[in-house]
């Protein structure tokens, strides 16, 4: 897994560097003094965990979780008792701890967050999408189920555990894979044209030996898909 | 179909409870108590429920006390009028989510998209 830490202290960035020293398969990536600054760090990379503190200069810890657009979970790191029950409005906290932390629970806390980025549903729960009309698509953004409608998806990009779904204004970051998209999209709009790419069919604007426009993105088509692409074409 | 249970002191507090659970597709009560020893040794031979509503405080042993006497692992949303537990809860791995009574309906669906 990897981590970004978020604290304006630097004392307490490094408490949270000598736990994390302590477990094997975790590597912090970035760390971070301002929350705006991990914010434009995150709009640009997809991480799998945010050690975030409450309390910021001008910014909670629940400002920035409103704020990120990211799949990452997030573990609090406070001195502040207070705020647990206002934690658990956002899915993606996925534990509190109050300083000081110990080895064991902050370990506790890793396996945790191993088992529910295991687990994580990214796409809502079979009990809600029995609920959900045709024309379109709820991801799971933290804690919130954003409508997506087909038409307004561009295409979906494969990125390890996650999938980035870009639409004409925004480029959703979700932790699926191109498989389980696949499985809720109408094939007659949707085609996968690469191992790694699905696109909206209707939004080409052009197309050339190995490579397809859509808007002002390049997407390949590997050799297996590209005669289904053809087929499709209404050709002159 | 998910099957949940219900463990809460209070039949009335079952039945808000049930009546939410009721209005969600694919969810299915089987099983409510308000005895903690009986919601325990039910949870214990039937080891299929995939989410548990929870209230904290119960005349037997309180919340925390049950999850740690649970064998299986279902899913936990803890349902409670006292907001003070909510920092214990995270040293629990199975607690999805924590309700506050009243319980509203919004917030009661997204605790069980989160199971």
């Amino acid at each position: 897994m990897n981590c970004i830490i978020v604290d304006d202290q630097e004392s307490a960035r490094l408490v949270v560097r000598q736990l994390c020293d302590g477990i094997e398969d975790l590597d912090i990536i970035e760390e971070f003094s301002s929350a705006i600054e991990a914010i434009k760090f995150l709009n640009q990379q997809t991480v799998d965990v945010i050690f975030l503190d409450i309390h910021m200069p001008g910014f909670t810890g629940f400002d920035f979780v409103q704020t990120i657009n990211n799949a990452a979970k997030i573990v609090l790191i406070t001195s502040d008792k207070s705020k647990a029950i206002e934690a658990y409005e956002y899915e993606a906290i996925s534990d509190y701890l109050v300083k000081p932390i110990s080895q064991e629970r902050f370990n506790k806390s890793i396996q945790k967050l191993k088992n529910t980025l295991r687990r994580s549903p990214s796409i809502p729960h079979d009990i809600l999408s029995g609920q959900l009309p045709g024309n379109d698509l709820y991801i799971n953004i933290d804690r919130r189920l954003t409508k997506l409608k087909f038409d307004d998806i561009l295409f979906i990009k494969a990125k390890g555990d996650y999938i980035d779904v870009k639409t004409h204004k925004e480029m959703y970051v979700v932790h699926s894979t191109l498989k389980k998209i696949k499985d809720k999209l109408p094939d007659n709009i949707f085609l996968q044209t690469h191992r790694s790419y699905i696109i909206n069919f209707t939004k080409i604007i052009d197309i050339e030996d190995n490579s397809v426009l859509i808007e002002k993105n390049v997407i390949p088509i590997s050799r297996s898909n590209r005669p289904e692409l053809i087929r499709r074409l209404n050709l002159l | 179909m998910k099957k949940c249970v219900i463990v809460e002191d209070d039949l009335a507090a079952i039945e808000v409870v049930r009546f939410l659970a009721a209005q969600i597709e694919g969810l299915s009560v089987v099983g409510a108590f308000t005895s903690a020893q009986e919601a325990l040794d039910f949870l214990n031979i039937r080891q299929d429920v995939d989410i548990l509503f929870l209230d904290i405080h119960l005349p037997e042993m309180n919340g925390f006390t049950f999850l740690e006497a649970l064998k299986p692992s279902p899913k936990v949303v803890l349902t409670t009028s006292d907001k003070n537990m909510a920092l214990t809860a995270y040293d629990f791995d199975l607690v999805v989510d924590y309700l506050v009574k009243p319980l509203q309906k919004d917030r009661f669906m997204e605790a069980v998209s989160r199971c």
